[in-house]
């Protein structure tokens, strides 16, 4: 479930969760079971983020045909 | 045909004029020739070239006022209008600027200043950029430098994303209409940011970008806007109502993205703080340990002590229980002496006998424990004397004889 869970995570809510269990771990005053809680869906969440990172390729779409597409589209009634 | 009034001939001149697109925004160049300014705060002045003159008015609140002096040639912006009161032709003006810096510059200055009024570039309008865009639309032209820039720039900084390009003319009579519409059809997609851009070129070449509509569909676009449009010192229309301005293509990527490898170092902080803190924290938990098994260890588990007490202990109880033999065997002294007082010896010594009845022992106490010729024995103090009784002997008693025991 878990798993699920980060795959679902925008990256934003990735490093936003990072972020917060980082501080909430460095405030302290959390019993060991916690602390080692918030380390392991940190950890999880951390190498999630990692592989995101270097498995990212830059996906270009070029609305330029879906544009003209429309375009063609809409001048086809009166075409025929 | 029906007769018009004079004001009613010069009101239809002006509503003519006034729907007419050259003469309601007219961009005339002439000299100064006479100047004033009324109490209103109004400024009347007159424009002439070497074959013409015309009157021009410049209201209280225009720009460039200053700048009507005479003999100075001028740019000036406004419309033309009939004054009804004399039905002289005048020009209305909303901007007036020196000749010098060119028509292109004084165009942008007014545009500039009616934009500015309008609150078009407001810094309270500005949205911030998301920090990790996922989909990011480009306005740019697909055969440009800048458009490679951008690809180049973004595969290196933060491929983590989908770009959508909107092909456009980016210079030209068309490219005003084009870039409106490439960004009217981004804001149709899933999108989080818009780059607009466009590489250096003359002032001329970037004038797409300081066209009005092109600056009200930025105002007017549903996504926040980055442009980067030409260099550093090209300063356009369009950046200042963008929501972010950069200084070129590549500016509008290192903008609008976060930087892969500062991320990753990010990331790896954060790895590395969760495993320092949690390596803290056993480190922590073992040192309290080890302590308090170095306190448990050290506690002084004194033997002797106990010893010590456990001998006071028996000491004490043994002194108690002499105390209370001690007590017990007094007792039983007192006992002994108070039963031996009792008993019959002392009496036996002092000269009294016991008389028992021979057949079961029973000492005799009365005359009727005696039979005639029953026998029986007298136990004195150095033995016993047997006897029997007789029935001649009556009146001899010896009970009337006995001294008190006690």
């Amino acid at each position: 479930m878990v798993d699920e869970m980060d795959n679902q995570m925008s990256f934003e809510d990735m490093m936003a969760a990072l972020e917060k269990y980082v501080s909430v771990l460095e405030k302290g005053g959390l019993s060991l079971d916690e602390s080692s809680e918030l380390y392991e869906k940190g950890m999880k969440i951390a190498s999630e983020a990692g592989k995101k990172l270097t498995n990212s390729e830059l996906k270009i779409r070029n609305i330029r045909e879906n544009y003209k597409q429309t375009v063609s589209n809409e001048s086809m009634p009166e075409e025929s | 045909m029906a007769a018009l009034t004079v004001s009613q001939a010069l009101l239809h001149l002006n509503n003519v004029m006034d729907i007419d697109p050259v003469l309601r925004d007219m961009c005339i160049i002439g000299e100064v020739s006479k100047a004033s300014t009324a109490t209103s705060g109004h400024k009347y002045f007159t424009a002439k070239d070497d074959e013409g003159s015309i009157d021009c008015a410049l209201f209280r609140g225009g720009i460039g006022g200053e700048h009507l002096q005479v003999g100075v040639e001028i740019i000036i912006f406004g419309r033309i209008s009939v004054y009804p009161k004399s039905g002289r032709l005048q020009l209305i003006a909303n901007l007036v600027q020196p000749s010098g810096i060119g028509v292109l510059q004084a165009k942008f200055e007014e545009m500039k200043a009616r934009l500015e009024s309008e609150g078009m570039f407001e810094l309270s309008r500005k949205r911030l950029l998301p920090r990790f865009p996922k989909v990011i639309g480009v306005v740019a032209s697909e055969d440009s430098a800048a458009w490679q820039d951008i690809k180049r720039t973004m595969t290196k900084r933060y491929p983590n994303v989908e770009i959508v390009l909107a092909h456009t003319l980016v210079q030209g009579d068309r490219a005003p209409s084009e870039i409106v519409n490439a960004i009217n059809i981004l804001n149709k997609e899933c999108i989080d940011v818009i780059i607009v851009a466009r590489g250096g070129g003359s002032v001329e070449d970037l004038w797409a970008f300081n066209e009005e509509i092109v600056a009200r569909s930025i105002f007017a676009s549903r996504i926040p806007i980055i442009t980067g449009i030409g260099h550093e010192t090209d300063f356009t229309i369009a950046d200042m109502v963008a929501d972010k301005r950069s200084s070129t293509p590549t500016g509008a990527v290192v903008d609008s993205v976060p930087d892969i490898f500062e991320l990753a170092q990010t990331v790896l902080a954060y790895r590395n703080g969760l495993n320092s803190i949690i390596d803290n924290k056993i480190l922590n938990i073992n040192n309290w340990l080890s302590t308090a098994n170095l306190k448990l260890n050290s506690i002084p588990v004194d033997f002797d002590i106990l010893k010590l007490r456990l001998d006071d202990l028996i000491y004490r109880s043994e002194s108690h229980l002499n105390l209370i033999q001690q007590s017990n065997s007094e007792r039983w002294d007192r006992l002994r002496d108070k039963l031996l007082a009792l008993g019959p010896g002392n009496t036996i010594e002092r000269g009294y006998s016991i008389v028992q009845r021979l057949s079961d022992g029973k000492i005799v106490t009365s005359e009727s424990d005696l039979n005639i010729g029953e026998k029986f024995s007298i136990q004195v103090v150095d033995g016993k004397i047997y006897g029997i009784t007789s029935s001649e002997n009556e009146g001899n008693k010896i009970s009337d004889h006995q001294p008190p025991l006690l």
